[in-house]
């Protein structure tokens, strides 16, 4: 079981949650500034510092420039690394079996500990980054100052070093143009809305990230506090919203939901584009109950593994997923 | 959202411009923004982390200052200045006096209150120390909703201190 195949807390609305912890190790360049001796020598300090503490999860070690395109595309997809990790020449990730852990290793920072969990569940997840902080600190010197915490390349991420982020599906926000009040609520709050994938507001398949900018003179805790409170108001606004247009406009809803079902499953090819878009009204035919025989955990993992770097970025894989949604999802 | 210029592309490009206090907003798409004359003036501008600095603390740096180097990186007063980013940890020592109201602009508070570091478990006269401090910058300020949060949190240290001796 994987983070995007579990419904968690608010499943009909929240995918999944994921937590992140900057670290440096002392005495070493960030880095934007290290050689590449340096980088290789901190890949192995963190792998060392792994494989010495009691964590019962599995690990692999991924360097990325030894990796092929498919892998490190995925790998974007999921989350696992950044782009920006991507194009690094010295980066590397530890991802765990089970997909809930992945730790980066020389993106901005030396030390990124990623955690997941499915649903509104920030909570699991920083318990388990909290855990993982703890363990590679027994044999890690962090960079840390009294008076600013954890050191990290950008002042940005000073502090705590700790990004928390829910993926919310909101189509009904999408469809009442309602994002924009949504992201002016959100910076009151410093809190950032953005597209899950994709740029900006225009988020692919109605997927959005809510996090906190603010990372110093905030515990870990009032962190969780923000997230999980203003998460939960965004699932109960976007469930009224949702209500509402079907109330509104019942035959259009009903009609669009049964259409992209109908698409998703007999289709012969499928973009990631349109699956995505099609997967998203499916998603609100289940919510507004038009939809049975569908699990929405069915529908996000097949959503995830069917990405392009998923599918091996061949060029038949516009068919493959097709076909996988039809074997999967009926 | 659309483009406000052509309506037919998404909106990517989103910008605020504040002009004597009056406030607008302009949505355009990549293609629309390209050939918008204030999007040009603003994209020729160097919009790097150096401007969240305040003027004049650059303004006020003597020469001599704006020499002053990381030891442990080689990063340059200048070149943290011009682009917001620490080459290592080291820098936040070399460059506190800068790093200061960076770190207070971009959170508000520039004194850390969360998990600590296990090799430097700070004592806790010293995290009163520290908080105090934070408390008579935020007042010097005339920053009372930061000061009023700081005197909250000395208040509740304070009394979790007594309560455990």
């Amino acid at each position: 079981m994987s983070w995007y195949n579990t419904l968690g807390p608010q499943g009909d609305i929240a995918v999944s949650s994921r937590v992140r912890l900057a670290r440096n190790i002392k005495g070493i360049p960030f880095p934007s500034r290290m050689t590449d001796e340096a980088a290789q020598a901190v890949i192995q300090k963190v792998w060392d510092a792994l494989q010495l503490s009691s964590i019962s999860h599995s690990f692999k070690l991924y360097k990325i420039a030894e990796q092929d395109k498919a892998f490190v595309q995925s790998a974007i997809e999921k989350h696992f690394i950044s782009p920006n990790l991507a194009s690094s020449g010295h980066g590397a990730v530890i991802i765990s079996d089970s997909e809930d852990v992945a730790i980066m290793i020389n993106e901005e920072d030396h030390i990124r500990i990623q955690t997941f969990s499915g649903g509104l569940n920030v909570r699991e997840a920083y318990s388990l980054a909290d855990k993982l902080d703890t363990l590679l600190g027994e044999s890690i010197d962090f960079d840390y100052h009294d008076k600013f915490g954890f050191l990290t390349s950008c002042p940005t991420n000073a502090g705590t070093g700790m990004r928390a982020s829910v993926m919310l599906h909101l189509p009904a926000a999408t469809m009442t143009k309602s994002v924009n009040r949504i992201l002016s609520w959100a910076g009151k709050l410093n809190l950032t809305v953005r597209g899950a994938f994709g740029e900006g507001t225009q988020a692919q398949g109605n997927m959005y990230q809510l996090s906190n900018q603010v990372t110093m003179g905030v515990s870990e805790d009032d962190i969780l506090n923000l997230i999980e409170s203003a998460a939960k108001e965004l699932c109960l606004s976007e469930r009224k919203a949702q209500s509402a247009i079907y109330e509104n406009k019942h035959d259009d809803i009903a009609d669009r939901c049964m259409r992209a079902y109908g698409i998703l499953t007999n289709a012969y090819r499928l973009t990631s584009n349109e699956a995505m878009k099609l997967a998203s009204d499916v998603h609100l035919g289940i919510n507004l109950g038009i939809i049975k025989n569908i699990e929405i955990c069915n529908l996000t993992e097949a959503l995830f593994l069917t990405m392009p770097g998923s599918l091996g970025l061949r060029p038949t894989r516009d068919v493959e997923r097709a076909e996988y949604f039809r074997n999967k999802i009926h | 959202m659309l483009c406000e210029k052509c309506g037919l592309n998404p909106a990517t490009v989103n910008m605020t411009q504040v002009i004597n206090g009056q406030k607008s907003e302009y949505h355009l798409c990549a293609e629309c923004a390209k050939e918008d004359e204030l999007f040009k003036s603003i994209s020729s501008t160097n919009f790097g982390f150096g401007s969240v600095f305040p003027s004049f603390l650059t303004e006020s740096i003597p020469s001599a200052e704006s020499g002053r180097v990381c030891p442990l990186c080689g990063t340059k007063l200048g070149e943290f200045l011009e682009n917001g980013s620490f080459g290592c940890g080291e820098c936040y020592i070399t460059f506190e006096k800068e790093a200061t109201p960076l770190l207070h602009k971009i959170h508000s508070i520039a004194t850390h209150v969360g998990k600590r570091a296990k090799a430097t478990n700070e004592s806790a006269e010293n995290k009163l120390d520290n908080l105090k401090r934070s408390l008579r910058d935020a007042v010097e300020r005339e920053d009372y909703e930061t000061a009023a949060k700081l005197r909250d949190e000395i208040k509740g240290f304070e009394k979790g201190e007594d309560d455990k001796r």
